[in-house]
Parts: structure tokens; C-alpha cells; sequence
């Protein structure tokens, strides 16, 4: 997949004529201080902004990961999943998968923002899409939620390998998930790396001359 | 949960006390029959009333017209507050016309009808007009609030339309539609009963009132009234406790 767009929002321009190439079944973390165009650039992949430019091969059914589970409070976390599609079978399985096959039937409103999560994540993989967009899903869970999914997130990934865009701003996040990392700044590709995996998830905290050479780019 | 039953009841208690004792003062100051009667007096009558099938079929033809007003309204406002919703550009021309009928003198609109329709039809224009506009604008207000970030996420994975119909406006619409029908329901059944006294419509409640009103019989006139404002609160309640049910069912 390649996309070449421009976007303006009123006076600011976001992106003028920036390019991306997407690799089949990898997945890239996009990493970059806020307001850079992290998300907007998922959400142009969603086709749920407009843009100038051109997008090949981005397919048009995308699974979306947003930063808030956005769940259906009243459904169950069955009836969430089927309410996106998910094969009734696939539901049943991945729910074993993950251990979470005792809280199929409460309703999502009571679960816990980690929880909540963890079920959007499944919900994104039972789409089946080609395409997985997630938009900083862990930004607003604790250290222990955030390696829990880091670990949902993995365990799914390896069944289907879906080509995955996920947008953070924590370094930890993009070295633990990421096959590829870029760093964007001011309209450019700042970073382009492909980390050496130990590990899929990348344990929290791993130390590496890459990951630190990664951070001090991040921070200049 | 059983204290703020037992906590309602007895301020429903006071309430009703207070009233009563309100109407004794007011009937010792007055001190005239014919201008207030007593409490006494008008439960008597209402007792009488009760015991009769002329006022149980009265009441049936007032229910049945208020039943009437109700779904016309109810099904007329939702269907223009769904395209209005879907179509901001007939929202908007709608929008002059839902002011107008809320602006309308409901009552001088009834004399008008009664040029053209029958005094058992009239109460049923007049009280479709007045609930119309207001079910519509709660209707509008209730889809309105859909969550924003679910419709996207519907967007998103391409959910059909039935699904979102049935899974994200319905739970969504359903609790405020009940609140917005009760309220509805219980306004027109006053709506009618005013309506019939002005028509002055054989067969109804607002029918007794004015012939109560003719031969000076006052306390069988607020005896009627009485027990209109009994059977709206009536209605109140039953529909609260049903909203309460809807709101449960998609909590």
C-alpha cells in the first residue's frame, strides 16, 4: 500500500504531498509528538477525512482501534462483536484465546476501561479486514493494562498477520508492537527503523542502542 | 429501593393532604355551593358517576379520541423527525412549520375545525395539531443525541443499516420516546377533554362537563374533573414505570 496526500485544516497544513509506503503483513508504528498528524493520517487510511492525493491498495474495509473502546454500553461483549460482523465461531474461539470467554455475556458498560479495550481490540481482529488501524489504544490505561494488551494484541496478530498502522506517541508502545517504526516530524519521515525483535511483544523497558538511538531522535 | 418507595409515598401523602386541606379552606371561605362544593360532596358524586355506564362510555369515547391524537401525532412526528434527521436541508424547511403549529391558539383553532369536521371529530384535529410539533422536536432531540463516536465506529466496520437501526438508534431513542409519549398521552387526554366542553361533544367527558356546567350541577362538574386528573395521573404513572422498564432494558 502507498499513499501520497496533502491536508489543511484551514491555515494549517498538516500534510503537504507526504508519502508512506505500507508494507504487506508488517506492522508500522507511527510515532511522533502531538498535532504532528498521527491520527489524522489513520483516519485519511479510514477514509474518514478527506484528502488531497491518492491512496493505493489501501483497501476499503478497514478494523479500527480507537483511542476510547467505544463499545455498546447496553450489548454484551458478544453482541459488541457480532454487532461489527464477527463470525460466530471466530467470537467463540477468540474469546477462549484470550481467557475472557466468562464475561461474553456482561454487558459492556460494566466492564473496566482496560477490559473495554481488550474487546475493541478483538473486535478490530474479528473484522477480518486487510487493513488494522489503531489510533494510541493503550494512551489511556495503566502499566499493567498496557502489557496486558500489548500481549492480546500479539496473540491475535500471529493468527492472521493483517498489515497493521498503529499510531502512539510512547516510544514503549511502537519498540514493543512494532516490525517497523517511523518517526514523523513537520512533514517528513524524521526515522525509518526495523528494530531487531527479541521478543513479540518487546518486553517493557528493553534496553538497546536502537531504542535509544530511536528516543534521542524522538526527542530532538 | 424500598426506603425511596416508602420516601415517595409519603410525600405523595403530604402532597395529597395539603390539597385537602387547601380545598376545605377555600370552601369554608367561600362559603357558596354553587361556587365551590365541598370535598364531600364531589367525592359523592364521583362515586355516583363511577357506578353509571353513561360515564364509563363517556370516558371510553374521550380515551379512545385521546388514543387517536396520540398515534396520528406519534407516527406522523416520528417519521418527520427521522428524515428531518437524515435531511438537515427538510429539517430546516420543516422547521417554520413545527413554530407555526406550536404558536397556534389551540383553542380558537378548535372553533375553526368546527366549521369543517363534526364535534366528535374536532377534540382529535385540535389535540394532533398541539402534541404533533412537540413529539416531533423530542423525537428529533432523542435520535440527535446517538453518540457521535459510535456512529463513527459504524461507520468504520460498515455495520448495515438494519443493525444500526435496531442496535444503536433504537436503545438510544426508546427511553426518551416512552418519557416523551407519556407526557405526550397525558396532555392530550386534557387536550381532548377541553376540546369536547367547547364542542360541546355529546359523547365524552369534556360532553359531561359542559352539561354539568349547564344545569349548575358543580359538584358533578369537578367530580369529572376530579376524576380526569385521576385518570391522567394514572397514565403518568404507567408510563413512568415503563420508560423506567425501557431505560433498564438498554442501560
Amino acid at each position: 500500500m502507498n499513499v501520497r496526500v496533502s491536508k489543511s485544516y484551514g491555515e494549517k497544513r498538516v500534510f503537504d504531498n507526504f508519502a508512506l509506503d505500507i508494507q504487506d503483513g508488517e506492522v508500522l508504528c507511527l510515532l511522533g509528538r502531538s498535532g504532528v498528524g498521527k491520527t489524522t493520517l489513520l483516519r485519511i487510511l479510514a477514509r474518514l477525512t478527506s484528502c488531497d492525493g491518492e491512496m493505493r491498495g489501501v483497501p476499503d474495509k478497514v478494523g479500527f482501534v480507537f483511542q476510547e473502546p467505544r463499545l455498546l454500553a447496553h450489548a454484551s461483549v458478544v453482541e459488541n462483536l457480532r454487532y461489527a460482523g464477527a463470525d460466530e465461531r471466530e467470537i467463540a474461539c477468540t474469546l477462549e484465546r484470550l481467557g475472557i470467554a466468562d464475561y461474553a455475556q456482561t454487558k459492556a458498560g460494566k466492564l473496566s476501561g482496560g477490559e473495554k479495550q481488550r474487546v475493541a481490540i478483538a473486535r478490530a481482529f474479528l473484522s477480518n479486514a486487510e487493513l488494522l488501524l489503531l489510533d494510541e489504544p493503550f494512551s489511556a490505561l495503566d502499566l499493567g493494562w498496557k502489557v496486558r494488551l500489548w500481549q492480546t494484541f500479539a496473540t491475535l496478530w500471529e493468527e492472521k498477520k493483517p498489515t497493521t498502522v498503529l499510531v502512539t506517541h510512547d516510544i514503549e508502545d511502537a519498540w514493543a508492537l512494532g516490525h517497523r517504526i517511523v518517526l514523523l516530524k513537520d512533514n517528513e519521515i524524521a526515522l525509518d527503523i526495523q528494530p531487531k525483535r527479541t521478543a513479540f511483544p518487546a518486553p517493557y523497558g528493553e534496553v538497546s542502542e536502537e531504542k535509544s538511538a530511536l528516543i534521542k531522535a524522538a526527542l530532538e | 429501593m424500598k426506603y425511596s418507595i416508602f420516601k415517595n409515598c409519603i410525600a405523595w401523602a403530604a402532597a395529597l393532604l395539603t390539597m385537602l386541606a387547601v380545598w376545605v379552606i377555600l370552601h369554608a371561605a367561600v362559603g357558596n355551593e354553587l361556587v365551590f362544593p365541598a370535598f364531600s360532596d364531589c367525592v359523592k358524586q364521583a362515586t355516583e358517576l363511577l357506578q353509571t355506564s353513561g360515564f364509563w362510555k363517556s370516558l371510553l369515547h374521550t380515551f379512545l379520541r385521546t388514543l387517536a391524537a396520540f398515534g396520528i401525532s406519534f407516527l406522523i412526528a416520528a417519521i418527520l423527525a427521522v428524515l428531518s434527521y437524515m435531511l438537515p436541508t427538510f429539517g430546516r424547511f420543516f422547521a417554520p412549520f413545527a413554530a407555526a403549529m406550536r404558536a397556534i391558539p389551540t383553542l380558537a383553532v378548535l372553533l375553526v375545525i368546527l366549521l369543517w369536521a363534526k364535534a366528535a371529530i374536532a377534540p382529535v384535529v385540535v389535540a394532533t395539531l398541539t402534541l404533533l410539533p412537540m413529539l416531533y422536536a423530542g423525537f428529533l432531540a432523542a435520535i440527535a443525541r446517538t453518540d457521535k463516536d459510535l456512529l463513527e465506529m459504524s461507520r468504520v466496520y460498515q455495520v448495515p443499516w438494519k443493525k444500526r437501526l435496531m442496535k444503536l438508534y433504537l436503545p438510544t431513542v426508546a427511553p426518551y420516546a416512552v418519557k416523551e409519549g407519556t407526557a405526550a398521552l397525558s396532555l392530550g387526554l386534557k387536550l381532548v377533554a377541553s376540546a369536547e366542553v367547547l364542542a360541546a361533544t355529546a359523547v365524552g367527558l369534556g360532553g359531561m362537563m359542559q352539561e354539568s356546567k349547564i344545569y349548575l350541577d358543580v359538584p358533578r362538574l369537578f367530580a369529572l374533573v376530579i376524576v380526569t386528573v385521576c385518570i391522567g395521573l394514572i397514565v403518568e404513572l404507567i408510563g413512568g414505570a415503563i420508560a423506567r422498564a425501557v431505560e433498564r432494558r438498554w442501560a
